[in-house]
């Protein structure tokens, strides 16, 4: 046996001392963020088939169009505060959520330990470099909603003439806490959770994270019922816990009315806290995050298991496998199924880009329970909006993978099209993610509404759901699981563009329900769907099998 | 220099690298042998502070890997089996990229970079005219070994250098390393082909499941084992079964 003693437990790097260079390296920042900022910008591995950026962009363009819809707010025109609290909502609403799910790629990209693990770079140089990657996102992110906004705010009631500047200094504030907060709780987790469990805690924090970012994004104009003539001191104390309200004081106070005591104080919690927070992380989290980043790489110790738990998860094994069999006959479909399954439940990536979207439904649905003045269709509504975007967003999040080039099987082997990937991709999708949520949410809204009568609404469009599904596997390029690189912003992108395709979606349906209903011809209507959908499905089939599986390597 | 002191590592409950001691004085060539998982790449990454220990100790040119592993950093050059880089970079762009976290001035670095171009014969329009993602295989390698080099390492790891170089630019990169063992730097060379490491290394280590289990000249190894290669020598260590019979067995399995 050994009897040399256990290494002490010190700092990893950071005891290192930073030696001849000072820490943070600012070369070192400077050099690490410029090669961040040239991979994000262009090539194979952080962008498009093109070489663009074309996430990015897309990205950018969205959060553009959005924006403008905000500032046309300002035309109704409301104060200052209430115009700025819905603006600054949505911001974080969208900045926070994008950065949620592009932090995976930019703070923890296993690939890059073998390139700069063995670099001397102090763990506060790396942490910071990596913060300031995330912070540019965030700020093209933030510019692009708030571009609009920023100048139509001249409209809104007792707006000084310098609104634009004052809300561009309040975006620059806003936009590195949104990024500090998210950095500090990385760090966190890095310095208290295990490597075991590190994956899956994180990928559950971006789950809260995002709940949390939506139910503000929801409680904002729900805690402030009027836009004109709202007073700080009269609302409700938990108006005044959400951070768009200290920003919305702080665009406030800065144009220079009614800077009440109360105001004064809000506006100075993100004056504080930005710093506060990044100054932690920097100072205290930062070798938590360098150890938790150098582990990436290490494959991590299997929990030990006692042989009558093993046995009992081999028989669920066997008997799933035998109903798999019943059910996907062809070898290919069931195969891409397990693949696809593996990949939903088991990889660190996929679950830290996808499980943050599921957190809306979750939210939505307890709003819609405890919100009466929602009325009985909005829970249906929103559980449905975010149902539909689910299938398509996850084939598409199943699409990228930092293990896209073994993806190249699919080019090898003798397949003459991707027909049967596809469809084993977007059956695990349906029965994995769909149908668990929308059971959730179903039932939680048959339990949690005293009104059902809205519920029927969603039938419509949840019946089109698997026919819809198959939309993507006629447009775009083949469908290969797992054969694209992550690429930064490319994954906000299908968020935000499977927002916007829902949205499309819940009109269509959603009306035609509600117009159905109102004239009882609802049933009439589901039926009629039915029929249609009978018709379509096989036709779409049909087309996808067609397709050709096109052997050039992209 | 490199010391080991009773070195490991584990991972829950298994262990990786168990109680190594190995010293490799300066200028010395030594190559480090074993099996898949025997843990040859977590005592490297280990000795390159990437990786803590988890007991034990080890030192780099005097400098110990958990208590300054920035120090060690500074002295060691890597080359890892991946042969991971940002491909959406140049060539050009990433040496300097490179030499930019080593603090080595940019015009310093453009000499570096083309001393290193013309060693393994890349021509400028390569080094700034397309994104290393179009590199072929043994170019990338020409440029990951020109990373792990740039700054003048007193300490270098090979894992798995040869992969993807061309004969000759192997035979290039095999006098280079005996060259720089002469010239005084420390190289720890990584393979699984046995006979560039019998050719070009002075002293092999063996690791079997985390355990050294030879140390010596190829000649001593030879002589100890009893056997005419280094081949031999290796499968009588660490195979646990006659390799040869089972791969016939098996192939004629597959052939039925």
């Amino acid at each position: 046996m050994n009897a040399t003693p256990a290494t002490p437990v010190v700092d990893p790097v950071a005891g290192a001392g930073a030696g001849r260079y000072p820490v943070p390296d600012r070369a070192q920042v400077r050099a690490i963020l410029k090669t961040t900022m040239l991979r994000s910008m262009r090539g194979r591995m952080m962008a498009g088939r093109s070489g663009k950026p074309r996430g990015l962009i897309f990205l950018v363009v969205m959060y553009g169009v959005l924006g403008i819809v905000l500032g046309m707010l300002a035309f109704i025109h409301p104060d200052v505060f209430s115009y700025s609290m819905i603006i600054w909502a949505f911001t974080f609403l969208a900045a926070g959520m994008t950065l949620v799910v592009e932090s995976s790629t930019l703070m923890f990209d296993a690939r890059d330990n073998d390139i700069l693990g063995h670099r001397p770079i102090h763990p506060r140089t790396l942490l910071l470099a990596r913060s300031l990657s995330l912070l540019l996102l965030a700020l093209i992110l933030g510019l692009a909603i708030n571009l609009v906004p920023m100048f139509t705010g001249l409209a809104v009631t007792g707006a000084k003439p310098w609104f634009p500047l004052t809300h561009l200094v309040t975006l620059l504030l806003l936009v590195p806490f949104c990024a500090a907060v998210i950095v500090f709780a990385y760090g966190v987790m890095a310095r208290f959770v295990s490597r075991r469990t590190f994956d899956t805690v994180a990928s559950w924090t971006q789950v809260g994270v995002t709940a949390m970012l939506v139910m503000a994004y929801q409680l904002v104009p729900r805690l402030m019922d009027r836009m004109q003539g709202f007073h700080i001191e009269a609302a409700n104390p938990l108006l005044l816990a959400l951070p768009p309200t200290w920003f919305a004081a702080l665009s406030q106070v800065m144009t220079g009315e009614g800077a009440s005591p109360r105001m004064l104080v809000l506006a100075t919690i993100p004056l504080i806290a930005t710093p506060v927070l990044a100054w932690a992380a920097l100072r205290y989290l930062a070798a938590d995050y360098a150890r938790q980043v150098s582990s990436l790489s290490e494959t991590p110790a299997p929990a030990a298991e006692d042989a009558p738990a093993t046995a009992a998860r081999r028989g669920r094994g066997l008997r799933l496998d035998a109903l798999l069999r019943f059910w996907l006959r062809d070898p290919i479909e069931r195969g891409a199924f397990r693949l696809a399954s593996a990949y939903l439940t088991r990889d660190r990536d996929m679950r830290m880009r996808l499980y943050p979207q599921l957190a809306s439904f979750l939210v939505l649905v307890v709003i819609a329970i405890i919100d009466r003045k929602t009325g009985p269709r909005f829970g249906p509504l929103m559980s449905l909006f975010i149902a539909s975007t689910l299938p398509a967003s996850a084939m598409m999040t199943l699409k990228m993978s930092p293990q896209f080039a073994a993806a190249d099987l699919f080019r090898y082997t003798p397949l003459t099209g991707t027909a049967s990937l596809f469809h084993g991709v977007r059956k695990a999708t349906l029965v994995i993610l769909v149908l668990p949520c929308v059971l959730v949410s179903g039932l939680t809204l048959w339990f949690g509404l005293s009104d059902r009568s809205g519920l029927s609404i969603a039938l419509p469009a949840l019946v089109a759901l698997p026919t819809l599904s198959l939309a993507g596997g006629l447009f775009g390029g083949d469908y290969l699981p797992l054969s694209l690189a992550p690429a930064s912003g490319r994954q906000g992108a299908v968020n935000v563009g499977m927002m916007f395709v829902g949205a499309v979606w819940l009109a269509i349906f959603a009306g035609l329900a509600i117009i159905a209903e109102k004239n009882h011809w609802f049933w009439w209507l589901l039926g009629f769907e039915v029929v249609v959908l009978a018709l379509l499905h096989p036709l779409l089939l049909h087309g996808i099998r067609a397709r050709p599986l096109n052997r050039e390597d992209s | 220099m490199i010391r080991l002191q009773q070195l490991s590592k584990s991972y829950g409950a298994q262990q990786a690298v168990r109680g190594l001691d190995l010293e490799i004085p300066t200028g010395q060539l030594v190559g480090l042998l074993g099996p898949n998982g025997a843990g040859k790449s977590t005592t490297i990454k280990m000795l390159t502070g990437m990786l803590l220990p988890t007991s034990g100790t080890a030192e780099v040119e005097g400098h110990d890997i958990v208590r300054d592993p920035l120090e060690v950093k500074r002295n060691v050059g890597y080359v890892p089996e991946s042969g991971a880089l940002f491909e959406a970079l140049t060539a050009m762009e990433y040496l300097r990229f490179v030499a930019a976290l080593y603090h080595i001035p940019e015009a310093e670095a453009d000499q570096r970079i083309a001393r290193f171009a013309a060693f393994f014969d890349l021509a400028p329009g390569d080094l700034g005219g397309k994104p290393l993602s179009a590199f072929s295989k043994g170019m990338r390698q020409k440029v990951v070994i020109t990373s792990a080099l740039l700054h003048h390492p007193k300490v270098v790891f090979f894992d798995e250098p040869l992969n993807g170089l061309d004969a000759n630019a192997a035979l290039s990169f095999k006098t280079l390393i005996t060259s720089l063992a002469r010239d005084g730097k420390t190289i720890v060379y990584c393979s699984h082909i046995l006979d560039v490491v019998e050719r070009v290394c002075e002293r092999v280590v063996i690791i079997h499941e985390g355990r050294i289990v030879a140390d010596g000249t190829t000649q001593q190894l030879r002589e100890q084992a009893g056997e005419p290669t280094l081949e031999g020598v290796f499968n009588k260590l660490t195979a646990t079964e006659n390799l040869l019979a089972r791969a016939e067995e098996f192939a004629r399995a597959l052939s039925q």
